[in-house]
């Protein structure tokens, strides 16, 4: 039953006030992508063993969508972040980076330097 | 050691001719926040709070999102007001005060009433007076806020209210409330 | 035989006599007695039956490891099954009966199992599922139904109450015996929120009856003092009776309250559970005595020597004449001693080490008792009950070197700590070969979300059996959890007590070790789950090695104790039989809950009336007052149709529909979704959200327009209507209104935050009477204010207005085909308008409909309604709505995916209109169309279904749509429905059956 820090309201929300969303940091695919691409956004998750960037609503509360690092193997939380952006801020990819020294459970490499 | 008491629990009240005023827009902007001052005597409120002067009260919803509650009576004129001091700026106010119930909650153990069906930390030094929490009662969207340890308000969609108020019966019924707050 | 004695028992007050009933016994008790004290003290020895054999049992022990004293307890409403004696209290009155059993306790036609239990051996059901499907279902199952299993479930509506209560805290102490009192104590100090949960009525733990002093005093002194002080500390609470039946991600805790039924009157509050948040867990669970395992220890009279010792001391219950006692270790002494300190006799301590050398074998040797080294116990004498025994050497085969009569035997095998809860969120365990116990791994503790230790285990929960050990450890560990917090325990006078010499307990798995084969085939390890070293061999022989796949094999540590007294001693014979050491074997995986939970406690509140919310419109108590025939759509619930006096749900239904078609009928359309968008970029957003084009509607019109997802699969239709030049009120089906409003703030926060527009779900605000059919203007004329006529409002248009004196917006839309006006009013206003519509529309026959009308209406003319037409399959072009999406615009949620082949193969199923054939029932709903060939499973080919179909009384046959091969090129064709006992036929025809032009 996770617990996590709601960037807007700055209080921890139950995991009942919330709706997960799945993976964060999608790039939509309009009418002019091929069909990979398209499959890609639409159909392709990462579903990490490790660290995964995924969102979230504060649904029982403000109705905003924030980000949240997450492991999927320890739940240990790195940070959460309003959604209005491409890639996780610093300060969550450093926190990842401090807890994550070994390759176990880490943020998946490509994403790693995707957003570093 | 936890008390129990028996027989003295809170009641639930359902207020009429609440006026309710939802407002977006950028709570940053000056504009916005002499607009609101301007018009209901009241400053806009911090994240998380909610703001009252005299019969005029403004919640923080989101951090694009205020409600103002104010007399029914009022309602009218000071949306009026308020869009026109608003001018071109981006808003959205509108007239809602028929879309949510507003229950004044009076009595002892209104901490522990709630805590049967809400997650959020209810104790004293966490939910203190001033503060506006959204959250669930049981399974539908709800506000907490109180004006005194006695005297607290609930509000909810309007087509929930009856499950609210069902809810709340049983919760406070007479028997056993563990007094932990 | 087992009974009072004539004084003693610090939990029971011996002045206030209960009465109570076991099966068809009538029994005193006292109060404080659990059901298990009070069943012994009446020399109750056999409690009830075992699962696979039906094999006689009896009281084991006394906490909520207990695997045999199941009850079902109460009686009617209130009847509880497979409820633990143990943890019971009892209570006046109260009916107590065992189970798993027939006829009687005492003969039970079941137990000839027994007599052939070999029938029955490791993995008995797996092999039965490998054997003849016919040998399963004639065979095995009727017989296994017959003989296995616990308790019957209630049958009756529980008129007990339950409640959920959510805590938050900075530290949870799991336990209150020494550890966690002094724990609690300690961190007191700090100010720091405490809340400790012990799960029994009495707070103390072992400590009072294994030993007499603590600190500067008698031990019962210290926890009265210790109870005292914290009971006035402002930052603690504490909760008897409650249980931490597990532990979950970021420091979520559930316990279970058992609350006393203090009125004695059925229909209270039975249990509380408890939802805590807790940044901190010190775990002070205690530790768990190991039965052993030697033949005929499952007959009734062997028992724990430490629940020997708790019904002795604690409430006062001789075990019998004559205990014997057979241990490993020192702690078993303790209950020797007790014995014989209140004039019961121990004939014999079986000690199965070769040395014994501890303080308690000295103290008891001078009590004058007979301890024997290197003995063990080849067999349990006696049938039902325990008679006697017969000593053999340890080392040996089990040869009886003497008979010793006894009515009792106390067992102990060590101790385990109580380590569930430190596993629950992936705590390690490692084997102590010293202490001969798994013990936490502190080097992989569970963590919070910060990636922090975040529970502590303290005492013999973390190992550490002997008490003059406690204090400093616990001291140790608490001022750590305090030091997370920031916070300093200051330095105080630690409670010490006088060491105890304890010799260290023997690893003795058999007994004897040379066990003969017929001997372990009456060794129990798993009382509830009848699993005997046998098994365990078997299971090893048979190849499942693994601790996982042998406890599932054997089914040990399945049963509702969760395997509290048999997990280690079966892990410990797997070892010893693949020769490999204990921690190689390792454990199986903890899971919630600790102890059972009942149902009634997970639901809490949410039963009955409360079990879903149920959104009510306004004027709900008006379709009360008219015998509503209610429908639930989504959380609302909405008149079907309205029954008169003595009407069919079906005639109430075709009345309606022709009410509307004839003169006029109203609807209360109150639930359809109402979202506010509003901004400069409202326009440009609203045309990516539908398919159509929203930009070029003129403020004062209407357009019906469909959202899809980015599938392409339609979602969601409903009207928008401009209301000004950067407004918008796009109406949304009923159950379609939170989604939406929630996938148009998903896209404005997370794709296209830079654009300027809000949106607000104004749904409750408003109540939206549909008045439809000829007669709908002329009702609506009557209550005067707003000239509703055809130039004024045109089809799919809007306007503001003052109707019959209230200020509404009226929209001309329909969905029946039929004149229609919505009307919107500010909810509190709602049904008196509906009033003075229904009012003035009696002249014209005027009639409310329900929602089953408005599907029959809307069907007439062809609408689709999503849920029925749509499935999240469906694209809006297979329902001929190519109309409704737009070739002009560039991008729209949803285009990208109707480009993919799939969605624009010509093959697709199309929307089309069906005329049944044969007779004038109504298709049967959703069935299929069966094709003349068979696809690749060799399965006739299905070439359609059916989405919509109803009677249609204005028509006088049935109508219906479904979705069709190539449906809309197929004109006039005839189908075959298979409507499972027969084929119907029916024709393709347009979708629109009344009124096609």
């Amino acid at each position: 039953m996770l617990k996590l820090v709601c960037p807007y309201c700055g209080i921890e929300a139950d995991e009942t006030e919330l709706v997960s969303g799945g993976e964060a940091h999608l790039k939509r695919e309009g009418p002019d992508s091929t069909d990979d691409d398209f499959e890609g956004y639409l159909f392709l998750r990462e579903n990490p063993k490790g660290v995964i960037l995924e969102r979230w609503r504060h649904a029982m509360g403000c109705g905003k969508w924030f980000h949240v690092a997450r492991c999927t193997v320890t739940q240990e939380v790195f940070g959460t972040y309003p959604a209005q952006t491409f890639k996780p801020p610093p300060r969550i990819m450093e926190e990842i980076k401090s807890r994550r020294t070994g390759q176990e459970n880490g943020l998946n490499s490509d994403k790693a330097e995707k957003f570093s | 050691m936890a008390k129990s008491t028996v027989g003295s629990t809170p009641k639930l009240n359902l207020l009429d001719d609440i006026g309710m005023i939802l407002f977006r827009g950028d709570l940053k902007s000056k504009t916005l926040q002499n607009a609101i001052v301007e018009a209901t005597g009241v400053k806009v409120p911090v994240r998380g709070k909610i703001s009252t002067e005299d019969k005029t009260s403004i919640a923080w919803m989101s951090p694009d999102e205020l409600l103002l509650i104010l007399p029914l009576e009022r309602v009218g004129e000071l949306i009026e007001d308020l869009n026109h001091k608003m001018g071109k700026e981006d808003t959205l106010i509108w007239d809602i005060s028929d879309l949510r119930s507003v229950f004044e909650i009076e009595g002892n153990f209104i901490r522990e009433v709630l805590a049967k069906n809400t997650p959020i930390d209810l104790n004293r030094d966490k939910m203190r007076k001033g503060t506006f929490r959204r959250t669930r009662f049981g399974q539908i969207a709800v506000a907490f806020w109180f004006e005194s340890e006695t005297k607290w308000f609930m509000i909810c969609r309007r087509s929930e209210a009856e499950y609210a108020q069902q809810l709340f019966e049983v919760s406070s019924k007479p028997g056993e409330i563990p007094s932990v707050f | 035989m087992s009974t009072r004695l004539p004084t003693g028992g610090r939990f029971i007050d011996r002045s206030k006599p209960l009465n109570f009933k076991f099966n068809s016994r009538k029994l005193k008790g006292f109060e404080g007695d659990t059901v298990a004290s009070a069943l012994m003290a009446n020399d109750q020895k056999v409690v009830g039956r075992s699962f696979k054999y039906h094999r006689p049992r009896g009281i084991v022990a006394s906490g909520p490891e207990e695997p045999n004293a199941l009850f079902t307890i109460g009686k009617d409403g209130e009847r509880e099954p497979n409820q633990v004696g143990t943890i019971t209290e009892l209570a006046e009155g109260l009916e107590v009966k065992s189970q798993n059993h027939w006829p009687t306790l005492e003969t039970d036609i079941g137990s000839m199992a027994n007599l052939g239990s070999n029938l029955i051996p490791a993995g008995f059901y797996y092999k039965t599922f490998m054997a003849p499907r016919q040998a399963w279902k004639h065979l095995f199952e009727p017989a296994i139904r017959q003989s296995a299993g616990l308790g019957q479930p209630p049958t009756e509506s529980d008129v007990d109450h339950y409640e959920h209560f959510y805590l938050h805290t900075d530290i949870l102490v799991v336990g209150g015996g020494v550890a966690g009192l002094l724990a609690t104590r300690l961190l007191a100090e700090t100010g720091l929120r405490i809340l400790l949960l012990e799960q029994s009525p009495n707070f103390g733990g072992r400590l009072v009856q294994d030993h007499a002093e603590f600190g500067e005093g008698a031990s019962q002194d210290w926890v009265n003092s210790t109870l005292q002080e914290l009971s006035s500390s402002k930052n603690v609470t504490m909760r008897l009776r409650t249980s931490v039946s597990g532990i979950y991600d970021h420091g979520f805790v559930i316990a279970d309250e058992r609350l006393p039924n203090t009125s004695g009157k059925s229909g209270y509050l039975k249990r509380r559970l408890w939802k805590i948040r807790t940044k901190r867990i010190v775990l002070a669970t205690g530790a768990i005595e190991r039965p052993l395992c030697f033949a005929g220890n499952d007959l009734p009279g062997v028992r724990l020597a430490s629940g020997v010792r708790d019904y002795l001391i604690n409430y006062g219950v001789s075990p019998g004449d004559r205990t014997a006692i057979i241990t490993n270790n020192d702690d078993a002494y303790r209950t020797a001693i007790a014995l014989a300190e209140v004039g019961l006799s121990v004939p014999l301590i079986l000690d199965t080490r070769m040395e014994i050398r501890g303080t308690l074998p000295t103290r008891a040797k001078n009590l004058g008792l007979r301890i024997e080294p290197a003995r063990g116990i080849g067999e349990v004498l006696g049938k039902k009950t325990v008679s006697g025994l017969e000593m053999c050497s340890q080392v040996g085969e089990g040869t009886s070197l003497e008979k010793i009569g006894c009515e009792s035997i106390a067992v102990s095998g060590g101790w385990s700590p109580t380590v569930h809860l430190w596993s629950h969120c992936n705590g390690k365990l490692k084997w102590d070969e010293t202490k001969v116990m798994f013990v936490p791994d502190w080097k992989h503790p569970p963590i919070d979300s910060h990636g922090k230790q975040n529970i502590f285990p303290i005492g013999s929960a973390n190992g550490y059996l002997q008490l003059h050990e406690i204090s400093s450890q616990v001291e140790q560990i608490v001022r750590q959890v305090a030091r997370e917090f920031d916070k300093d325990l200051p330095e105080i006078q630690l409670p010490h007590t006088r060491e105890i010499t304890e010799d260290r307990c023997y690893g003795t798995w058999l007994i004897p070790y040379s066990m003969k084969p017929k001997k372990k085939m009456k060794a129990w390890v798993d009382y509830q789950n009848d699993v005997k070293v046998s098994d365990i061999d078997l299971a090893v022989l048979e190849g499942f090695e693994s601790i996982e796949h042998s406890k599932r094999y054997t089914t040990l540590g399945m049963a509702t104790d969760q395997g509290k007294t048999s997990n280690v001693n079966g892990i410990a014979l797997v070892s010893h039989n693949l020769g490999i050491p204990m921690d190689k074997v390792g454990t199986t995986t903890f899971r919630p809950p600790y102890s059972p939970i009942p149902l009634g406690a997970i639901a809490g509140s949410a039963g009955k009336e409360l079990f879903k919310p149920t959104r009510k419109t306004p004027i709900d108590a008006w379709h009360v007052s008219q015998n509503a025939h209610w429908e639930p759509v989504s959380d609302w619930r909405r008149p079907y149709c309205y029954l008169l006096e003595g009407e069919s749900v079906e005639n109430a239904v075709n009345r309606e529909t022709l009410r509307v078609r004839t003169t006029v009928g109203m609807l209360d359309a109150t639930t359809l979704g109402k979202i506010l968008v509003k901004g400069k970029d409202a326009a440009k957003f609203l045309d990516l959200i539908y398919t159509n084009a929203i930009s070029t509607l003129k403020p004062g019109r209407c357009r019906y327009g469909l959202m899809c997802d980015e599938n392409g699969f339609l979602m969601d239709d409903g009207v928008v209507a401009r209301l000004d030049e950067t407004t918008f009120l796009c109406h949304t089906t009923t159950g379609g209104a939170d989604h939406i409003h929630g996938w148009l703030e998903d896209w404005l926060q997370c794709e296209w935050w830079d654009w300027r527009v809000y949106t607000a779900n104004i749904t409750d605000q408003y109540v939206q009477i549909g008045v439809a059919g000829p007669e709908a203007r002329n009702v609506l004329d009557k209550l005067g204010g707003m000239d509703l006529g055809e130039e004024e409002l045109p089809f799919m248009s809007w306007k503001k207005g003052i109707l019959g004196g209230h200020e509404v917006q009226v929209y001309r839309i329909s969905f029946s085909g039929e004149l229609s006006f919505e009307i919107s009013v500010r909810a509190s206003e709602g049904l008196e308008l509906w009033e003075k519509i229904h009012e003035a529309g009696q002249e014209f026959s005027i009639e409310p409909y329900g929602t089953e009308a408005l599907h029959v209406l809307r069907a007439e003319k062809g609408f689709i309604m999503i849920g029925d037409e749509t499935d999240g399959t469906i694209i809006p072009q297979d329902l001929g709505l190519d109309w409704a999406i737009s070739k002009k615009k560039d991008d729209f949620l949803g285009k990208r995916g109707q480009q993919r082949s799939y969605l624009i193969d010509p093959d697709r199923w199309k929307l089309v209109g069906l005329e049944v054939l044969d007779n004038d029932e109504p298709l049967p709903h959703g069935v299929y169309a069966q094709g003349e060939t068979k696809n690749e499973f060799d399965h006739p080919r299905m070439e359609g279904r059916v989405t919509s179909t109803y009677y249609s009384p204005i028509l006088k046959r049935p109508i219906a749509m479904g979705l069709v091969e190539r449906g809309t090129e197929r004109m006039g064709e005839v189908l075959k429905f298979n409507c499972g006992n027969k084929m119907v036929k029916a024709k393709i025809v347009s979708h629109i059956a009344y009124n096609t032009d």
